[in-house]
């Protein structure tokens, strides 16, 4: 038989908090010594949060990756392009 | 473990397309929005919108064909929507991929000012699953005719004053799922419908591609044939190389040797659909007038970790390079049939060739195919023969060494290999019989040592073509060693 399911159904850009949770207990268990300290990751969140390149709720809009997720990893940067004022706004957490 | 193929430099089998090598580009996840466009206000530097970085290094491809605005997309997409001043366009909700915000700043004319800085063919896909007759033929009035007309007028006041040129475009896409969810029966007698008015104007000669099947719906390809021939020029076919499920993909990053024996294997499979699909064509179209239009093909792994799920954002390695090898080399063989290939997507989304953060790009494994095998458009292509020699896992085999090989108007051979064995090396003894002496023989390849090799923003260069040149000269035969998982191409003068 033919595959007839529509690719586009399968996928959505909005989460459920439900859905954000289960993604991100399962991640982080992957992630493992990468963390960072959750002070930090505190302070990042809640700039994302406030930032007005945030889709749906959760996504930074310049890499495509879920804020609550990005913002854990010690390995990341605010992705803001540019080097100017407004670029990387999680220095200061650093 | 050694192989003998012999090229016939001598033996022409028709001309390879260049537009197997075409693109295709989405409102989808980040593949248009800050993957291609960035506004022109916008930090990262720009040309009219369009990011300088990601445009400079797709121009090397020599990318002969784009294709736009979807996909899915293109079923809900409003053409006038995405015209005049931006500011004052209408912000819309892409229900195909969950629910993004449309905000229209990148319409015909940014597509077409794209496709110009590209020196690519548009090739536009139109809207039969939501749109109307009137809507698809206003849009192709409004981008090439130059007489005088309400369309035509309107393009020259949104400040576009020639009519552009466009060859290729689609009537509606995948309408047996989110293009209307048809029957084949009925999406032909639309297509009949919606052609009519898809009009030439000028010089200006569309080339109509009819919406065609999903993987092995070989009914679709019939019916339409039977129903639509002698009104297209061409019919798509889509096929993803999905290792897993649909429901569980598998990683773009998985390093087992299972998954990439799977991802092989499903590639192959390729060459089964084109046979099979070209067969029911031959009987409608024995002179074979009608071209096989693969576009959307590639790899589609689950999404990267901690990546919006509605975005279809994957990594890109070593696994990929040999994917779009192979697909390259069974397109060649089936030149006769297939004239064109859109992988999906250019950016960002899917198999991409460009991943981008910010305002960091970096070029994929897949990228550096296609710039290699850049020298077979519009060659030549040239008779192999060369024995079955497998690659092995949990008693499955695949052909181990997959070949093409090309010559150009200038007369150079471009010989290209897919070696998807991934753990041993294998001498190759490639004669290029029809030739009397090599004059020159320059090479490049991409491999790696671990399966899922990639680039990433703080390595780019991990996985990149470089200089190849592990063979031995005997007259007019090369003896080459391969090493596992790569493909390389030959120039010999």
């Amino acid at each position: 038989m033919p595959q007839q399911k529509c690719k586009s159904c399968l996928q959505s850009v909005k989460l459920t908090k439900v859905e954000l949770a289960q993604m991100m207990q399962k991640q982080t268990e992957e992630i493992g010594d990468l963390l960072v300290p959750i002070e930090v990751y505190f302070k990042r969140l809640a700039t994302c949060e406030l930032c007005e390149d945030l889709q749906y709720e959760t996504t930074c809009r310049y890499n495509g990756m879920l804020v609550q997720y990005m913002t854990r990893l010690k390995n990341k940067q605010c992705p803001r392009p540019g080097g100017g004022n407004g670029s990387n706004r999680w220095q200061s957490f650093l | 473990m050694s192989i003998n193929v012999n090229v016939y430099t001598d033996f022409n089998e028709g001309k390879i397309s260049k537009h197997i090598y075409g693109h295709f580009s989405e409102h989808l996840g980040r593949c248009i929005y800050e993957g291609i466009w960035v506004g022109e206000d916008s930090e990262i530097p720009n040309i009219d919108g369009i990011r300088n970085d990601v445009l400079a290094a797709l121009k090397e491809l020599n990318i002969p064909v784009l294709r736009w605005p979807g996909g899915c997309f293109a079923d809900e997409y409003h053409w006038k929507d995405g015209i005049g001043p931006r500011e004052k366009r209408k912000r819309m909700v892409n229900t195909h991929w969950g629910g993004v915000v449309e905000n229209n700043h990148f319409g015909t004319h940014e597509f077409m000012r794209l496709c110009e800085l590209l020196d690519t063919e548009p090739y536009i896909c139109g809207n039969v699953g939501s749109g109307t007759v009137q809507e698809m033929s206003e849009w192709v009035e409004y981008m090439t005719f130059g007489g005088e007309s309400p369309m035509s007028a309107w393009r020259q006041e949104n400040g576009q004053k020639d009519p552009w040129k466009l060859k290729y475009f689609g009537v509606g896409n995948e309408n047996w799922g989110c293009g209307g969810n048809m029957r084949p029966e009925y999406y032909a007698d639309l297509y009949r419908r919606y052609q009519t008015y898809v009009r030439n104007y000028g010089d200006n000669k569309i080339y109509r591609i009819a919406g065609g099947a999903n993987v092995d719906d070989f009914n679709w390809t019939d019916v339409l044939m039977r129903e639509a021939a002698h009104l297209m020029d061409g019919l798509s076919l889509h096929y993803y190389v999905v290792p897993g499920e649909w429901s569980n993909k598998g990683s773009a990053l998985d390093p087992k040797e299972e998954a990439w024996f799977r991802t092989m294997k499903k590639s192959f499979h390729m060459e089964t659909l084109i046979s099979k699909h070209a067969t029911i064509m031959n009987k409608y179209d024995p002179e074979k007038r009608i071209g096989m239009i693969i576009d959307e093909w590639g790899t589609w792994f689950d999404v990267e970790p901690g990546t919006n799920p509605g975005f279809l954002f994957q990594q890109n390695t070593i696994r990929d390079a040999l994917v779009a090898g192979l697909h390259f080399n069974i397109f060649h063989e089936h030149n006769d049939r297939v004239h064109m290939a859109n992988i999906a997507q250019m950016v960002n989304v899917l198999q991409a060739m460009i991943l981008t953060e910010g305002d960091k790009m970096i070029k994929t494994p897949t990228y550096h195919v296609f710039n290699m095998y850049k020298v077979h458009q519009d060659a030549e292509r040239l008779a192999i023969k060369q024995p079955e020699d497998t690659y092995e896992f949990n008693g499955e085999a695949l052909p181990r060494v997959s070949t093409t090989a090309s010559q150009n108007s200038n007369g150079e051979i471009n010989v290209s290999l897919c070696h998807i064995n991934p753990r041993e090396e294998t001498t190759v003894s490639l004669n290029l019989q029809g030739l009397t002496e090599l004059n020159h023989v320059t090479g490049s390849i991409i491999t790696a040592s671990e399966l899922n090799a990639h680039n990433t923003f703080e390595q780019p260069h991990n996985v990149r073509t470089e200089a190849y040149s592990n063979f031995t000269q005997h007259g007019t035969s090369l003896e080459l060693t391969v090493p596992p998982a790569s493909v390389l191409t030959l120039t010999i003068s």
